[in-house]
Formats: structure tokens, sequence, C-alpha cells
């Protein structure tokens, strides 16, 4: 319809058309019915078509997008944000650089926008005579944009109103940086991740586009994407998603993917990748799934191969088996360049992602597991980041606290009984027996400590408890990614504590309890992002109690846990009675802000075992004070009697028996591994120094050794 | 096969002077136990009353990582227990200590009496102790002058492979080329200076940069030969340390504690004993060299054995 004739509709149109028009020019693009937010696709809230040739000559990337966007329920907006991601690379000032440090001018890297418009206006839909008539405009937009490093603001003519979608056209040129973080090149390999300007997430009115900084991630609207990408004709490509169409012209090809549902888009490129594929197959609900693989090896590497594809077929089984089926029928791994391509290793994106090790990893020390532990851990991000969405800029701990948890899981049925086992121990402990030699003046007590770990077998739970434990009340968990203290808090914060929380909530609800409530995260966030609340929430739900308890304690503050089994006293004094019995008093205290419910076991010497449950699970109840004695179960005439501190401070058990009490422990299964202390959550009255003889002898060692290789030469 | 039997010589003459072995890792031991006795009083203190070390159920997932767990649990208090300076006065202590001992057997080696004698052996040592600091104290300026040079050609090499994206090239030449280079550097002072100590004692002289100078000559003229039984020592040594883990790692835990100490008195025993065969090898290389030298036969070594050429 052409609204340069409104001369010949009914009066009734004309008017119509005039308050649409009015709608349209002056407060924006028109609204579609109220009901249509509600029904909105939100798979499709942010669509690119992308054409892109790779230049290797100047490690440039010449695009062209055509973004289309859907304002799916929030107020009108008049702006559109956008990511640059590539910016952040530009100079040495930016935010990124300098958190991170260190820049030169081969690792420069950036974006620039050539030209940016609205093509035929932009509007696309709703489908009206307004709107082709403002298709008639082609609107040049390239003065109405602000570039503050890695944001782009576009101002528009006109607000996209609710349910609207705009269309914008944009050319751009990206020059990659030396790989050093995520994404560039190394010689000739290349890995394109965060390459093209794509749009934040408008959501509750507001639009959320932080800059790129050290520690953050990224945050995207699901979409629909085309991606054309042409490289030199010797050159393997592999991307996200499907292809769809190859054609080869003038010693170059070009590949044409297509993906949808995905939140980003990522390939990778080099004459030096072969390509194996395999069809995988799994179980998940009782159904069998099948997965092409498609592997990308750098070419001198391919007897590594067996080791990705074995590591994909355990997490696809794993993940399938917990969660439920993995969502597309491919997957794309890229093993990356070794040396500086290794920078661009151990990335996620959707239906792609990177693996890598170093040639010392990999051949030195292979019982390390370094290439299937990277593998399932990047693999376990296609379900938290890749389907089930988060703001990784502000609540990171959700894509890499589940995927550490799920992940850990799925690399300890590789190596039950813990990663290390098949670590030649031997060569790690000569290393520790020489490092002393080698470097004695740099010897202090966290190289000590440091010295302990090498060579010991290590399950990923005592990995990430190591980890935690050095700096356990660095951050909360639900600290924002571009507010940590340094790497190790954001790792901490992010992936450690996250993975030990979830242990320790197994300690409440049971390991297939933390099963259940991820399955139903996954089901019902499939394709959508969450947030924290909601995890909370959903937990609560499906576990049938209100956890909100345990979640405000361990997810939002710095507090720890620490029960600890303070004494264990017996006395034949008074109140012993004359029967010969005698009065033993096992004190406990919490030693953390954190407060659980704990389990206590109390051991006689006549070897009955008898569980107190201290179930405390805020500071506010009532102590528990009993005045009197009361039997205790299992016969042999025993009586017990619960004293405890304000705020669950203490507890005291006393027990009237027999003989005395012969050891305590908190926690006896070990339910809780976000517990700061294991050693002091036991007393046992009969000390036994076998296990702290091997520390001194440990210590003792280790100093003669260093003292011995000073003076080797001496 | 000279080397080879200069090696065992050697071997047989540091064993047969098993008195210096044993005092060294007496003192060894001691300094080391006073080092750590804050630490493994508070290992006694804080573990001794747990069950954890001996819990069935903790043991599949935290057996090995169980003394680490603890100590990083624990690790503020151990922190505070650990005092660097005890550490530096404990090597500073070793270290003479182990010149002296040097300087009290070094002239035995040199010797044909093979009896031992602690009044001689306190007698060397009053005579060579205070030129074996002075050649400890050139030794570790010409480390440090070494040490800068290697940086340098460290920063240079960088510098040239800074465009170098090859995993390999930056590996193989930046790593370990410049670390065969400060290798080479450290060995050729390391060797020096004990050759300087070997001439002392054999020849009996004490003027240290006459010392440094004659042990270059020597060693640059043999430095293959004094390399390769320097190495061969090392791989002993290297041997120990490995034995030492393998019985540390499988055979220690759950052992008897008797058993725990003895291992470590015996392996600390032999590496002593290693390392004064490093010296007692380099005196019989030395005057088995100065002997044919002086009988009018030129030595010259090829293919890693001795020829002797009239």
């Amino acid at each position: 319809m052409n609204l340069r004739k409104p001369l010949n509709l009914t009066p009734v149109i004309a008017v119509y058309a005039v308050v649409v028009l009015f709608l349209l020019l002056g407060r924006g693009i028109s609204r579609p019915p109220q009901d249509e937010a509600d029904t909105v696709d939100r798979t499709r809230i942010a669509d690119y078509d992308i054409r892109v040739r790779l230049d290797p000559d100047e490690k440039q990337l010449l695009g062209h997008e055509t973004i289309t966007w859907l304002n799916a329920d929030g107020p009108p907006t008049d702006r559109l944000m956008l990511h640059l991601y590539m910016n952040a690379f530009r100079s040495p000032g930016t935010r990124y650089m300098s958190a991170r440090g260190g820049w030169s001018a081969e690792e420069a890297g950036w974006i620039d926008i050539k030209s940016i418009k609205l093509p035929g206006g932009g509007l696309i839909e709703p489908e009206s005579a307004e709107a082709e008539q403002a298709a008639q405009i082609d609107e040049d937009l390239i003065d109405r944009i602000e570039i503050d490093e890695t944001v782009m603001t576009v101002h528009l003519p006109r607000p996209i109103e609710t349910g609207a979608r705009i269309r914008l056209e944009i050319e751009f040129e990206v020059k990659l940086p030396r790989v050093f973080s995520r994404a560039g090149y190394a010689s000739d390999y290349y890995l394109v991740a965060q390459w093209f300007p794509k749009t934040g997430v408008y959501a509750d009115g507001r639009w959320i586009c932080p800059q790129y900084e050290s520690y953050t991630e990224f945050y995207a609207d699901f979409g629909r994407y085309r991606v054309e990408i042409t490289v030199p004709n010797n050159y393997r490509v592999g991307a996200t998603g499907y292809l769809d169409s190859s054609r080869v012209r003038d010693g170059e090809k070009t590949l044409v993917y297509t993906a949808h549902p995905v939140h980003d888009f990522a390939w990778a490129a080099s004459p030096n990748l072969r390509e194996t594929k395999e069809k995988v197959e799994y179980r998940s609900g009782g159904k069998v799934y099948t997965v092409d693989l498609f592997l990308l090896m750098q070419r001198d590497r391919m007897d590594m191969a067996e080791t990705y594809k074995s590591a994909v077929r355990l997490a696809l089984e794993s993940f399938g088996r917990e969660y439920g089926p993995y969502p597309y029928s491919k997957l794309t791994v890229i093993d990356p360049a070794p040396g500086r391509g290794l920078n661009s290793g151990g990335m996620e994106y959707p239906m792609f992602i990177t693996g890598g090790s170093s040639w010392l990893e990999t051949y030195l020390f292979p019982g390390d597991l370094p290439i299937e532990g990277v593998t399932i851990h990047e693999f376990g991000h296609q379900y938290w980041y890749g389907v089930v969405a988060n703001n990784e800029f502000d609540e990171p701990w959700i894509d890499e606290g589940l995927t550490s948890y799920s992940a850990d899981k799925a690399v300890d049925t590789l190596a039950p009984f813990g990663m290390n086992l098949r670590y030649p121990k031997i060569l790690s402990d000569t290393l520790l027996g020489l490092h002393p030699f080698l470097r004695g003046w740099r010897a202090d007590f966290g190289d000590l400590v440091d010295l302990l770990r090498l060579g010991l077998p290590d399950s990923s739970l005592a990995q990430r408890r190591a980890d935690y434990l050095l700096q356990p009340g660095a951050a909360p968990i639900t600290a924002k990614a571009y507010r940590q203290l340094n790497e190790m808090s954001y790792s901490i914060s992010a992936y450690h504590k996250p993975a030990l929380v979830l242990k320790t909530l197994e300690g409440i609800v049971g390991e297939p309890g933390v099963s259940r409530i991820l399955r139903r995260l996954y089901e019902r966030f499939r394709f959508r992002h969450v947030k924290g609340d909601e995890i909370r929430a959903l937990a609560s739900e499906v576990a049938g109690e209100d956890l909100s308890w345990f979640f405000d304690q361990v997810l939002d503050g710095t507090g720890i846990l620490d029960y600890a089994v303070d004494s264990v006293e017996t006395s034949d004094e008074p109140p012993a009675n004359q029967d010969g019995e005698v009065l033993s008093i096992v004190t406990l205290r919490r030693l953390g802000e954190v407060i659980l419910p704990q389990t206590v076991r109390v051991a006689l010497d006549d070897g009955r075992n008898f569980d107190f449950k201290w179930d405390r699970k805020n500071p506010r109840s009532e102590p528990i004070w009993m005045e009197s004695f009361e039997a205790l179960g299992g016969g042999g005439g025993s009586r017990y009697r619960l004293r405890e501190g304000r705020a669950g401070g203490w507890l005291k058990i006393e027990i009237l028996s027999s003989g005395p009490v012969a050891s305590a422990r908190v926690d006896p299964g070990y339910r809780y591994p976000l517990d700061l202390n294991l050693a002091n959550n036991s007393y046992r009255t009969d000390a036994d120094s076998s296990f702290s003889t091997r520390g001194e002898m440990s210590a003792v060692r280790l100093l003669a050794k260093w003292l011995h290789g000073i003076s080797v030469f001496n | 096969m000279i080397l080879l039997v200069t090696l065992l010589k050697g071997l047989a003459k540091a064993l047969r002077y098993w008195q210096p072995i044993a005092f060294l890792v007496l003192v060894q031991l001691v300094l080391a136990w006073l080092v750590a006795s804050p630490l493994t009083m508070e290992m006694h203190r804080a573990w001794d009353h747990s069950t954890i070390a001996h819990d069935p159920e903790i043991l599949p997932a935290m057996q090995g990582i169980a003394m680490d767990e603890l100590m990083l649990a624990g690790q503020e208090r151990f922190e505070s227990l650990y005092n660097p300076l005890f550490m530096a006065i404990a090597g500073v202590i070793y270290v003479l200590f182990s010149m002296l001992v040097l300087a009290g057997v070094l002239p035995l080696y040199a010797g044909l009496d093979l009896k031992f004698n602690w009044e001689r052996f306190w007698g060397n040592a009053s005579r060579y102790f205070r030129p074996f600091i002075g050649l400890a104290v050139l030794a570790a300026l010409l480390f440090w002058a070494a040490d800068l040079a290697s940086e340098l050609v460290d920063a240079f090499v960088k510098d040239a492979l800074a465009g170098s994206d090859d995993e390999f090239s930056v590996f193989v030449t930046g790593t370990l080329a410049v670390g065969a280079f400060r290798f080479l550097l450290f060995s050729l002072i390391v060797l020096v200076f004990q050759y300087a100590k070997v001439i002392a004692a054999a020849e009996g002289l004490r003027n240290i940069i006459y010392l440094t100078r004659k042990a270059f000559g020597f060693v640059s003229r043999f430095f293959v030969v004094a390399v390769i039984l320097f190495s061969l020592l090392g791989l002993i040594e290297f041997g120990i340390v490995a034995l030492d883990a393998a019985v540390w790692n499988y055979a220690l835990p759950g052992a008897d504690s008797l058993f725990g100490w003895g291992w470590l008195v015996l392996v600390m025993l032999l590496l002593s004993a290693v390392k004064l065969s490093f010296f007692s090898s380099q005196v019989l290389l030395y005057t088995e060299i100065s002997r044919r030298a002086s009988e009018g036969v030129r030595v010259e070594l090829n293919s890693g054995s001795y020829e002797t050429l009239v």
C-alpha cells in the first residue's frame, strides 16, 4: 500500500492512516497487538545475516551484516546499543588492556564501522501501508553513532515500538589481533570470535551492553544467524551452525553457515587444520540421539584426535543422561594452533568449542587429562551458556559454576578416583625433589604448599577446594565479573566456589536432587536467559523446600563455613552417678559465619555410635536447651542432653554413659565440601600422630634436600 | 673407560671416608628439623586428634591431597609460624659448614693415606676454609655476571622471536637454546670453582686468583671430560632422587614411621656421598691427568676417552 495516495481511501481508512502516520512519524514505529508480546519467539530477538571475507595478508575481516532486531516487550527505545568487542585491543589505554597490562602493536585489534544505515527506513514489521511508506526512506546513520571503546550507541531517527522489528545494515572492517585473549590469529591460524557488531540486550526498559573488560564474557539475545565466510581456497573452516552451501571462485571459497537458535557465532580457519567427522550416538531419557562431530585438528597433532573424540563422547553421554539431550545435531571442535594459538583455546561458542593443550602437557603429562578436561568443560557450556544462557557480565557464576560442577562430574567418571591417578607421579615427585635444588632461593611457604600439591592424586573436587581455600572470602559468588579484585577472586567466585556450593547442596538435597534441579533448569530455560534469583526459586520448587536460607548465605556473602569439634572431655566427677556412669561433654563450635544443619557422630569407647542432629539453618531460631537428660537409643542405658549457644555459635552434647566418648565428628559423611577446615571436624581422645609424622617427615625432607641443593657445589 | 674407572674410584674413596658424610647429614637434618619444628608442632597440634587422615570415607576423594588440603585450610596459622629468616640463617650456616667439611676432606682425597684422621681433617679445614670462602665469593660474583649475560641473551632472543607464533621455535630456540647457553655458562663456572678447590687441595695452593686461573686452564682444556664426569655423577644423584620419590609415594604411606625416618636418613646419606664423590672423582681425574703430564705424556681427549700420544 502506497501512502502517497491517501485521498483515494475511504474517510475511515484515511483517519486511521493519519493516526498511524502520526504514530509512525511522531512517536515511532507502530505497536503490535498487546497479546503479541506474550507470544514472542524469544529465539528470534536478534537475527544476523553476515558476509565476511578474510584477508590473511592484512589479518583483516571485511564484513557486511544485516541485523534484524526485535523490541520484544520493552518500552519504545530510540537507540540501539551494540558491542564492538574488538576495540578492546585497539590501544594500551582501553579498559580491557589497562586491567590486563602489556600491549604490543602486533596485538592491536579493532573494528571500524564503515557505514551504517536503516535500509528502507529499517522497519520490517508490522506490515502496513505506513510501514511501506517508511520503507521508501533509506537513512544513513553514520553521523548518529557514538562509539565508546567497545560499545556503540546508534541514535535512531525514530523510536522502535514494543513488538516492532528494525533492520540495520552495517559495513565493518576488523583488524584481528595476534591472539592473546580468545580471538585473533597465530601465523595462519585464525580464531574469529567477538568479531561483528552485535546488539546488546534490551531488558526491563534498559540496554545491557557493558564494556568488554578483562574478566568479563558476554550476554546476547538468541537469533538466527546466516553467515557467508570467504577464505583462501586452501583454508579449512569450522564454524558455529550448519554448512548450507559452498562455492569456489578465483582462488577463494565461500561457505554459508546457518544456525538457529544461537546467541553468538564464531569460526576458525587455517590451511593447517584437518577435519575428521564422526557420528556420535548417546542416550538421553531412554532415547538414542546422534550428533555429527566435526573435529578440526592441527595437521601435526592428528594423533590426539581420538582423545578429543572420546572426551566429546563422554560429555554427550554424561550431560545427556543428567540433564537432557544436546539440542543440535552438530558440534564443531577446534584444536588450536600450538604456541600462541593456545590463547584461543578453552572457549565456548554455540555449537562450537575450542580445546587445546600445550606440547608439554599433551605429550609429557597426558595423565593430567589436559585435552579431556578442557573439552568436557567447554562442551558443558553448550548446556550452561549455549542453551540456558545468562548475563555473563553480571552473573558469571551461572554459566561457569554450573559448567564446572557438571563437567567435573563427567571428568571424574573418566578417572573415578581422581584426575591425576594416571599422572606419572614419579616424574612429578622427581621434579618436587629437584625444585629446591634448582630454585632454593625462592623456597618459601607458598612454594612448600605448591610442592606438596605436585604429583598427588587429585579429584576435581579436591582441586576446586584447594583453589577455593587460597582465598575463601575473596568475593561473593554473585559479584559481577567486572568488579572482581583480581583473576583469582574471579575464578574462585565464578568457578570453584559455585561448584563447591552445588556439591554442598548435594549434602542437603542429595545428588539426585541437584541433578533434578539442573534438569528442570535445562528444560525450563531452554533457549532463554536465566537469572540467579530464578535458579534459587527453581531449586526450592524442585526440592520441595525453601532453600533461600542456604543460597542467601553461600551465594551472596563472603562468609565461610567452618564447624569444629572443639573438645571431648570426660569426667567421673558429679553429675556422674553412683552406677559408675561418666559424663562426657562434646563441644562443637561454629567458627565461620555460614550456618548449615549438621550431623554429629559420637563414638563411645565401647564401639557404639550415635548421630545427633544439629538442625539450625539460621541464627534467629531459639537455641536448643534441654533441661534434663534423655535416653539415647540403641540400648545400653546411656543418656544425653543438648545445649546450644546463641545463634548456633556452639553446641554441647553431654552424654552420661558407662564409658567415655572416644571420638566425635561433625559432618561425618563429608557432605559439605565448602567446610573450610576438615581437620577440625573431628576429635579423637587418643591422639594418633602417624599422619602428622608423615607431614613432619615431608617438611624435614624438603628442607634437608633444599640444604643439600644450595650447597651441592660447595 | 678411564672416566668410568675414575668415577668408581671416586665413589669408593668418598664412601671410604664415611665420617664427613655422616657429619654433613647430621648437621643437615638437625638444621632442617629446627627450621621445620614450628610447622611440625602445628601439624601435630592440628591433626593428631583429628580422624580425617584415617577416615575411609574421605580417602577416595581426598587421600592424596589431604596434607595440602589441611595446610591450606590452616594456612594463616602455618604462614604465621613460618619464618623465612630462620630458613636463610639455616641455609647460610649449612653452606659454610659444607665448605668447612670440604676443606677438611679434599686433601684427604688427594693423599695416598687411606686412614681417616679427625686431627688431619680439622687441620686441613683450618688451612683451606678461608680460600674456599674466597673462591665462593668470586664464584658468586661470576654467577651474577653470567646470570646478567644470559638475561641479556634471553631478552635478545625473545625480541628476535617476538613475531613467531610457532610453539616449537619459541620453545626450542627461546627456552631451550637460552637455557642451554645459561647451563653452559653456569656449568663452566661450577666446574672452574670445583677444580679450583681440587687444585688447592692437590697442590697445597691457597691463592684464589691463581687457583681460578689454573682451574680455568684445566677445565677449558678438558671441558668435555670434566662435563661428562660431572654429568655421570649428576645422573647418579638424579637416580637417587627418583628412587626416593618412588619409595616416598608408594612405600612410605602407611609404613612405620621408623622406616620413614630411616629411609630419609639413608637418602640424605646417599645424596651427601654423591656430593663428595663429585670432588673425590675430580681429584682423581686431576691428579691422573697431572701425573701423565708430568711424565711427558700429552693427554688429549678423543671420542670421550683418553688417548696418550707420545
